[in-house]
Formats: C-alpha cells, sequence, structure tokens
C-alpha cells in the first residue's frame, strides 16, 4: 500500500472512532443527527425478576405441541401487559417445554406469580338493555348521595394531614387499596381522562382540594411521584364505587365459555380465499351457542380473554378496555360449528384462532425457576464491573508499553480504538444485553485481544535480533505470525459458538460477547496495528533506536 | 542455520521431571475429588438460594445459622459472601411466605441495604436439565478441538503423525481440567466455591486458552520443521518452546492481569469466575510448555524405537 493510500485509511479510521465515540458517549461533541441508544442492560445489572415455566403438553399430539407452546407463551405475554411491566420478554426456551419471563425492574413479584400462573378465562358476552324503574332510579340516586357525603369526609381528613395509605385501606373501593391506594407509575393514557387531568394537575405530594368524579365513582388522589422525561407520574387513590345509575346497553357474559369450545383454527373461506376463523364447540357448548345465537341474531357477541378484547382492535399495539372484538351473529347457529369471517388478515385470524384455542384448552404451568435480583445489586455490580474493566484496559496499556516500547503504545492506542468500537457494537446490535456475563467476556476478551500484538511483536523481535532491517523486521512480524493468529482465534470462536449452541443464557451472553471480541479484536490487533506502525517506522521514529523492542 | 536464543531452557532434556510434578498435581487432586467430592451449586442440584448485602456490620454467620435452623428449613448453608453479603442456600425451593420469614430473621438485629438482594429458587426439573446440558457442551468441545488441531497439523503427518498433535493436547487439557476441579474442590472446602454456570463457562474457555497455548508452539514446529532447524525432532520441539516461550507468558500475564482486576474490583458475582479462569490460565501455560509439546517427542521416540 502507497503511503497516501495508509494515511487516506487513516483519516478513515479516525472518522469511524469520533462517530464510535460520540454514539457510545454522549455529550457537546456528539452530531445531532446521530441516533442515540442505551445500553441494553439484562436483569442481574438493573434489577428484576425471571421465571421460567415448565408447561405440561402431555396428551397433546406432537403436532400440536410447538402451537400449543405458542398459545401459552401469547396469554402470559398479554397478561405481563396489562401489568404495567416495562420492557417485558416472554420467550420460549429452545428444545424444551419451557418459557422464560424477564421483567426488568420488578421486584416484588408475589403479585405477578399469582396472575401469571392464572387458567387463562375466556368469555363470550352478549349486549344486555338495562331498564330502570322510577323507585330504582331514586333509590341509586339516594345511595350514591350518601357515598358522596362520606366521600367529602375522607376528602377532608386526607387535606388535615392524616395517613393517606391507612385511609385507602380503610375506605377505597379499589383492589389498590391493599397497598395503601398506590397505583404505581403510568402516563396520562393509561387512566380514564377525569383521573388523569387531575392527578397530572396535582404536584409532588400534593391532595387534589375537590372529589374527582369519573364513571368508577368519586377519586381522592395524592400524586406521590412527579412527571419524569417519559411522562409518568406515580400516585395513590381512595375510591368511594357509585351504582351505575345510567340506562343503556353493557356487555353480560353468556353462559358460554372458554370450557365450551372444543377448538379453533384458522382457515381459508373456499370462496373467497379470506382468512377465516372457524370454531367448534363440544356437545354441551353446540347447545348453549345455539340458544346465545338464536336471542342474538343481528347483534354483536364479543369475546374476551383475561377479561380483555381478545385481540387489539384499535391498532394501537396494545390491547386495553378501548379494544373490543365483537363480530355479528348472522343467524341462529346448530351443531356447534361456526366460522368467524369478514375482513380480517392472516395474522389476526392466527391470533384469535390461537387465543381461543388456549382460553379452550388450557396449559397446565409449573414455576420451575425463579430470580430476583434487587435493583441497589444490580447498579452496584455494574459499577463494579466497569471499573474493574477500566483499570484492567489501563493495566494491559502499561504493560505493553513496558513490554514492547513503541509498538506497545501503538497497540495501546489500537486498544482504545478496539474498546471504542466494541461499546459501539453493543449498543448497535439489538440481540446484546449487558449482562454480568457479557462484562466478564468483554473484559476477557479485552485480555486476549493483546494476544494477537503480543505474537506479532515477539516475532518482530526476533526478526530484529537475526538482523532485519526494521520496515522488514515489522512486515514479516506481521506476515509469520498469522498462522499462529488465525489457528488461536479459530479455537476460541470454535469454543464460543459451542458455548452458544449449548449453552443457558448466561453463558450465550458470555459467548456472543466473547465471539464478538475476537473478531474485533483481529481488526485492531492486525489492520490497525500495522497501518499505524507503517505510518510511523519510514519517519524520525525509526531513528530513535530506544523506542523499538530489542 | 543460527539460531539467536541466548539462555534456552531445555524443556526436553528436563521433561521427565516436569511429567513427575504433572502426575502429583494430578494425584492430589484426584485424592481430593474422591474424600471431599465437588460442591456443587444450586444451578446443578436444584434448591434455593437468599442473597443479602448489611449496611453496617454483619451479624455472626454461627447465630444467623442457629436462628435459621429452628425454622425447620431442611438442610440450610450460611456463609459470608463479599464484603458486607451474607449467602443462604436451601436444599429446598422457597415459597414467598418461607422466604419472607427468613428475611425477618436476617434483620432481626442488623439493618439490610434496602435493594440490595438476590433471590434465587432452582427446580430439579431445571437442574437436570442444565447438567445435561453443560455434559454435553464440555464433550463437544473437547470432540471438536481435538478434531480441529489433527486437521490444522494434517499437512505435517512427519516425523509424528498429524493427530498426535491433537492428542497430546488433549491430554494438556485434561491435565488443565484435573488441575482445576482439584482447586474447585479445594476452594469449595474452605471459601465456599460452587460449581455453578460460570464455573463451567471458565472451565470451557480455559479449554480454547489451553488448546491456544499449545498450538502456537505447534506453529513453530511446523515452521521449524520446514526450515530444518534443529538436528533432531527433540530439539526441533525445544527450539519452538523457547521461540514461543515470551510470546506465551506475556500472553497469560495479560490476562491474569485483567482477571485480577475483576477478581479484586468486580464484586462477588464474578469473584470465583475470575479466580477460576486465572487458575486454569496457569495451568493452561503450564501444560502447553510442559506437557503437550514434550509429549510429542516421546510418541515420536516411543515410534522410532518400535520401528527399529
Amino acid at each position: 500500500m502507497s503511503r497516501r493510500k495508509n494515511f487516506l485509511f487513516l483519516i478513515l479510521l479516525l472518522v469511524a472512532a469520533y462517530f464510535s465515540f460520540a454514539f457510545v458517549y454522549p455529550g457537546w461533541w456528539t452530531p445531532s443527527w446521530l441516533p442515540k441508544h442505551d445500553f441494553r442492560y439484562g436483569l442481574d445489572l438493573q434489577g428484576g425478576a425471571s421465571l421460567i415455566y415448565q408447561a405440561d403438553l402431555t396428551g397433546l399430539p406432537e403436532a400440536e405441541k410447538g402451537e400449543a407452546l405458542e398459545g401459552v407463551r401469547d396469554v402470559i405475554e398479554r397478561r405481563i401487559n396489562f401489568f404495567g411491566v416495562a420492557e417485558p420478554r416472554v420467550a420460549i426456551r429452545e428444545g424444551a417445554q419451557q418459557l422464560l419471563i424477564e421483567m426488568p425492574g420488578v421486584d416484588n413479584i408475589d403479585e405477578a406469580l399469582a396472575m401469571i400462573g392464572e387458567t387463562p378465562v375466556l368469555e363470550f358476552k352478549e349486549l344486555v338493555e338495562v331498564e330502570l324503574t322510577p323507585e330504582e332510579l331514586a333509590s341509586i340516586e339516594e345511595e350514591n348521595q350518601a357515598i358522596r357525603q362520606q366521600a367529602e369526609e375522607v376528602l377532608a381528613r386526607a387535606l388535615a394531614g392524616e395517613d393517606f395509605a391507612q385511609l385507602a385501606q380503610e375506605y377505597s373501593d379499589c383492589p389498590s387499596a391493599e397497598d395503601g391506594g398506590q397505583l404505581g407509575s403510568f402516563q396520562f393514557e393509561d387512566m380514564v381522562a377525569e383521573f388523569s387531568e387531575a392527578a397530572f394537575a396535582l404536584e409532588e405530594g400534593q391532595i387534589t382540594s375537590d372529589l374527582v368524579e369519573s364513571s368508577f365513582g368519586y377519586h381522592i388522589i395524592k400524586q406521590t411521584r412527579g412527571q419524569d422525561e417519559e411522562g409518568f407520574i406515580e400516585a395513590s387513590h381512595i375510591l368511594f364505587s357509585i351504582q351505575q345509575s345510567e340506562e343503556g346497553y353493557y356487555w353480560q357474559n353468556t353462559e358460554l365459555t372458554g370450557r365450551h369450545l372444543a377448538t379453533a383454527r384458522r382457515s381459508l373461506d373456499a370462496m373467497t380465499g379470506q382468512a377465516i376463523v372457524e370454531l367448534e364447540f363440544n356437545q354441551e357448548g353446540a347447545e348453549l351457542f345455539e340458544n346465545v345465537t338464536a336471542r342474538n341474531v343481528g347483534q354483536p357477541l364479543a369475546i374476551f380473554l383475561d377479561g380483555f378484547s381478545i385481540i387489539d382492535t384499535t391498532g394501537d399495539g396494545k390491547i386495553d378496555a378501548s379494544d373490543l372484538y365483537a363480530p355479528v351473529v348472522q343467524d341462529k347457529i346448530t351443531g356447534g360449528k361456526a366460522v368467524i369471517s369478514g375482513d380480517m388478515g392472516a395474522q389476526e385470524a392466527a391470533d384469535i384462532a390461537r387465543r381461543l384455542r388456549s382460553g379452550a384448552l388450557p396449559v397446565p404451568i409449573e414455576l420451575v425457576s425463579q430470580k430476583t435480583v434487587g435493583p441497589t445489586l444490580g447498579r452496584e455490580s455494574l459499577e463494579k464491573s466497569l471499573y474493574a474493566a477500566a483499570w484492567g484496559l489501563l493495566a494491559i496499556m502499561i504493560l505493553m508499553i513496558i513490554f514492547y516500547r513503541f509498538p506497545g503504545f501503538i497497540s495501546a492506542v489500537a486498544l482504545i480504538l478496539f474498546t471504542i468500537f466494541l461499546l459501539a457494537l453493543f449498543k448497535l446490535i439489538p440481540q446484546i444485553t449487558l449482562t454480568m456475563a457479557g462484562i466478564g467476556g468483554a473484559i476477557l476478551s479485552i485480555g486476549m485481544a493483546v494476544d494477537a500484538n503480543v505474537l506479532i511483536f515477539e516475532r518482530m523481535k526476533e526478526e530484529i535480533r537475526e538482523g532485519r532491517s526494521l520496515d522488514r523486521a515489522v512486515e514479516n512480524g506481521f506476515q509469520r505470525s498469522w498462522p499462529s493468529i488465525r489457528d488461536g482465534s479459530f479455537t476460541t470462536l470454535g469454543i464460543a459458538g459451542i458455548m452458544w449452541l449449548f449453552g443457558t443464557s448466561f453463558i450465550r451472553g458470555f459467548a456472543m460477547i466473547l465471539g464478538l471480541g475476537v473478531f474485533l479484536s483481529l481488526f485492531s490487533a492486525i489492520i490497525v496495528t500495522r497501518l499505524l506502525l507503517r505510518l510511523c517506522y519510514s519517519g524520525k521514529v525509526e531513528k530513535l533506536k530506544w523506542l523499538w523492542p530489542s | 542455520m543460527a539460531l539467536a536464543i541466548l539462555n534456552m531452557f531445555d524443556f526436553i532434556r528436563y521433561r521427565k521431571w516436569f511429567y513427575l510434578l504433572s502426575l502429583a498435581l494430578v494425584v492430589v487432586s484426584l485424592f481430593g475429588l474422591f474424600s471431599w467430592g465437588l460442591n456443587w451449586g444450586i444451578d446443578f442440584r436444584g434448591g434455593s438460594s437468599i442473597y443479602v448485602e448489611y449496611q453496617n456490620e454483619r451479624p455472626a454467620i454461627s447465630d444467623l445459622r442457629s436462628e435459621l435452623n429452628q425454622l425447620d428449613l431442611g438442610e440450610v448453608e450460611v456463609r459470608t459472601a463479599g464484603e458486607k453479603g451474607v449467602m443462604i442456600q436451601l436444599t429446598e425451593t422457597l415459597d414467598d411466605e418461607l422466604r419472607d420469614e427468613i428475611l425477618l430473621q436476617l434483620e432481626q438485629d442488623h439493618q439490610l441495604v434496602e435493594g440490595s438482594y438476590e433471590f434465587e429458587n432452582i427446580s430439579a426439573t431445571i437442574s437436570q436439565d442444565l447438567a445435561n446440558k453443560t455434559q454435553r457442551a464440555v464433550f463437544i468441545s473437547i470432540l471438536v478441538i481435538l478434531i480441529y488441531v489433527s486437521w490444522a497439523f494434517i499437512k505435517i503427518n512427519r516425523p509424528v503423525p498429524s493427530w498426535q498433535y491433537g492428542l497430546t493436547a488433549l491430554l494438556a487439557l485434561i491435565f488443565d481440567v484435573m488441575i482445576m476441579l482439584g482447586v474447585f474442590i479445594f476452594l469449595g472446602q474452605f471459601m465456599g466455591l460452587e460449581i455453578n454456570v460460570p464455573i463451567i463457562t471458565a472451565l470451557l474457555i480455559v479449554f480454547g486458552y489451553s488448546v491456544n497455548d499449545s498450538v502456537v508452539v505447534f506453529d513453530r514446529i511446523r515452521e521449524n520443521l520446514l526450515k530444518g532447524v534443529g538436528r533432531d525432532y527433540s530439539e526441533t520441539v525445544n527450539y519452538a518452546l523457547n521461540q514461543s516461550l515470551g510470546r506465551t507468558l506475556k500472553t497469560s500475564l495479560t490476562t491474569i492481569v485483567v482477571l485480577l482486576f475483576l477478581l479484586l474490583l468486580g464484586g462477588s458475582t464474578l469473584y470465583f469466575f475470575a479466580l477460576a479462569l486465572i487458575v486454569g490460565i496457569i495451568s493452561g501455560t503450564y501444560s502447553s510448555l510442559f506437557i503437550a509439546s514434550p509429549l510429542l517427542v516421546d510418541l515420536y521416540q516411543w515410534r522410532f524405537k518400535n520401528r527399529n
């Protein structure tokens, strides 16, 4: 390579290093158009709970096991999403009938455990009209008036400084009463509008001065943590439920449940080629279904799983109270076989069929492993291991300079570049989650990254001793140590590959980062170091003999 | 050809002494294995663990032990972990109630650091599964290494057949495993080290490291053979060992230094992981210098003798 080409390559390398650094460690030096990413930390470093459930699929035909497991995953994912965990992960463990659930930031998992382990509930609901007699209306009105009075009294006590949590425990009709009314953190659109408007208008620690009325009843709200950057606040409330006095239509359970459904599958309409869902009820279900359809011809029949719509119908990517899936009954259906058709995609039809099945034939699951890491411990581990890595890096650089003088210094520079690039890759590759194991792998790969340099420089020393000129010695050093470097990298990559194939998540995290480190170290030790040395050995540096090892 | 190596160490001449030393170390390990056995962690045997950290002073372990024994938990192990931590392990899995009861006992007189804890429950299903997977990973690693080394040296069938390079590298590896197991047994007895997933990971890494060290010397032997360095095979090997000595020692040293920092500053999770790696790397360096390559000479001489 000519000198000009070398310089060009050096500039390219420096530009890449600058952007990598700006990406890894954002600051005023970061151009605004550069994408912003955070490191992804594993549960051991940020705290949280991970659970492994074993699914009991005995009795199912081999072909359906995969589907059934997929169904369990789907149901659990829905539940965790309702639970409001940020970035949960539910994955099927390959080769085993197991589900891995990771919930970052969740440290009290009793509640989550109870919810995940429950049997899925599939409900079919019909629309009913509620009509009230004037006497009924009057009595409801009277009752609600009494409730309002009590709410006013409690509000006065709360405003007077009485313990909010205790009041909530005593009076609140909300299930949150047990936790002193705490609702956890939520965003504006997570709650009904009247509630959010009042809660977000408060200051941290402040209590609403008036009762807040919503469709649920009267709320006394206390904001317990102010709004953060992502728009979350935390609040507690005391709820006084009121009787609904409004006439109108309500969704009411039919006698039909998941128990009556034999199976459900996605299919294609022979005529139109559209995706459809076929339902088959068992004997008892067929009769019930006949009754239900008979009295609801032309009316919608809503399908609920775990109390919420079976699929996301609003298209906002999450299932909540605003979703409703209710196909219209075309005709009375006898014989227990039904088809849901209409404008739906293949994916949607598959989702509906799978969820219907998981409600019809619940797969029993058993908790087989559980690990919870406290947030403080996680943060501590992260700090400590990063500290160790930084010192280790510094020590290696010093050792290399002592061993090999100028070339050692060059390899130290290459090592810094190696570290910056490695960190940038950690942020860039979405599959990489930093765990203790991963940091261990990264630290080890820093130690191994200099291995190639050591091989090259030792060879270079030999060549110098045998009387070769400096530039010849450098070139030979790189060339002749290549077979050893190649063989060594292969063995490490091979081991990393085996770990990846057969390992648990700890080993995998380690193997992935180690493998990445090996590749990157080849780049830094051979390409980067050679480039930097080539740029230097023809200049003044060559004449200064003390700079070179002998 | 003139060789510019001064102060050569004659690995080949003294090799029998080092064989003896190696054998003695292996015997000690085996003795420990049969008399004490390995201290398996809950990863592999199932059970539960609770780790907590104390704010100031940590209560005496013997006190904690006797208090916890009153709770009727079956077999309970209590020991210190890190500076202010306490680790409790049970052979049974724990439900929330029992765990809360234990926590209550733990913070009776001494305050715990909030949020600084770790709970783990591992049922027999999982631990059995893990043990099977691990066995497979270890077995396949060894197989792949053997095949790889034989294949890498397939071009040098003289004066020893290429598979013998694989074989001696493997023998060095077995030595490393024995040494590491010996150290694990010893640390398990006196420092509470447990064979868990991180320790197995360290073991697999040492496989790669040790073979890598042997391969670097083999590469040098191959080069020397092509150049015709040395009057006979044993001299060729000895030159190769001396030529790669600087590299082997320096690479090990740099890696060990990083691991030392991890050991001293990295916190309790990776403490034994780093320690296991340090032991393995020292052993791997030793075995590649004093076992793998010298054994090649023995295999060669044995073949030579049988032919005549």
